[in-house]
């Protein structure tokens, strides 16, 4: 899978930690560990751990859970997603699958922005590969866990890189902000029985 | 369609003597406007994630990059040629 290694990254992947997840405090529910606040340069203001910690788990969760990963990147002056998307798609892949292992979810979107046709291309391709190799898709290296991965490319717009007004792009909504403070709380995509 | 990044990486670039070549080229007086010919609509784009080669434009689905004047008028030459 992907590689984009410095040297500490090397010394957490020897410890057998992965990326973003340094803790071994369990969870709510998840039997494999807390992801705590990441170190180094992957370093964000909100903590994973707190911020995954609000996703229901277990058998009494509602189904099918998601992970939607941000490719919405807008902000003047920054083109870190583009590299990481086009130079190492694998990498953001590897990292959504772990995400998607530890929430107990059952399919990954990437909604990736309009103007990034490149990447929405790269990452559809590295997907089908790690389909193609067991990493993705049904029954994953024979752990019974399935994850289906699917390139949402936006129809464009800043503001789809706000994570409510992403959801609502995602439902085909109009991409508008939710004024739910955590956007892992606001209910389930495609709800059926109503609007939250 | 043409997405002209409109952001602080290509401003630094010298965006504005690109835009304004670009808007000469085809016969515009400002942004949001589309060619007489009906070819070639200029929007300005939230920055296009690209700031290693500003300035840069995309058209349609493709991101040209390091832009000059001179790239300019290479690059409506292709969509022109018959």
């Amino acid at each position: 899978m992907g590689r984009l290694h410095s040297p500490r990254t090397r010394k957490r992947a020897d410890t057998g930690a992965a990326h973003g997840n340094h803790g071994n405090d369990a969870g709510p529910g998840t039997g494999r560990g807390n992801a705590v606040e990441p170190q180094g340069p992957w370093r964000r203001g909100f903590p994973t751990g707190k911020k995954w910690s609000v996703m229901p788990m277990g058998t009494e969760a509602r189904r099918p859970k998601y992970v939607v990963i941000n490719a919405d990147e807008m902000e003047p002056g920054t083109f870190k997603d583009r590299f990481l998307l086009e130079n190492n798609p694998h990498l953001t892949l590897e990292g959504a699958l772990l995400a998607a292992y530890a929430l107990e979810a059952d399919v990954v979107f990437f909604f990736v922005r309009h103007e990034y046709p490149a990447a929405s291309a790269l990452l559809t391709k590295s997907i089908a590969e790690a389909r193609d190799r067991g990493y993705a898709g049904t029954n994953i290296l024979g752990s019974g866990w399935s994850v289906e991965c699917h390139v949402h490319e936006s129809a464009g717009r800043y503001m789809c890189g706000e994570e409510t007004a992403l959801l609502n792009a995602l439902e085909g909504r109009r991409a508008t902000p939710a004024t739910n403070l955590l956007s892992s709380d606001r209910g389930p995509l495609w709800k059926t029985h109503g609007r939250q | 369609m043409i997405l002209l990044c409109d952001s602080v990486s290509c401003w630094i670039l010298d965006q504005e003597r690109i835009r304004d070549h670009l808007l000469l080229s085809l016969g515009l007086r400002g942004l949001c406007e589309t060619s007489a010919d009906g070819m070639f609509t200029v929007l300005p784009a939230a920055c296009l994630g690209a700031c290693d080669r500003a300035p840069v434009m995309m058209v349609d689905d493709k991101l040209y990059c390091n832009l000059t004047c001179e790239k300019i008028d290479e690059i409506l030459g292709t969509f022109r040629k018959p």
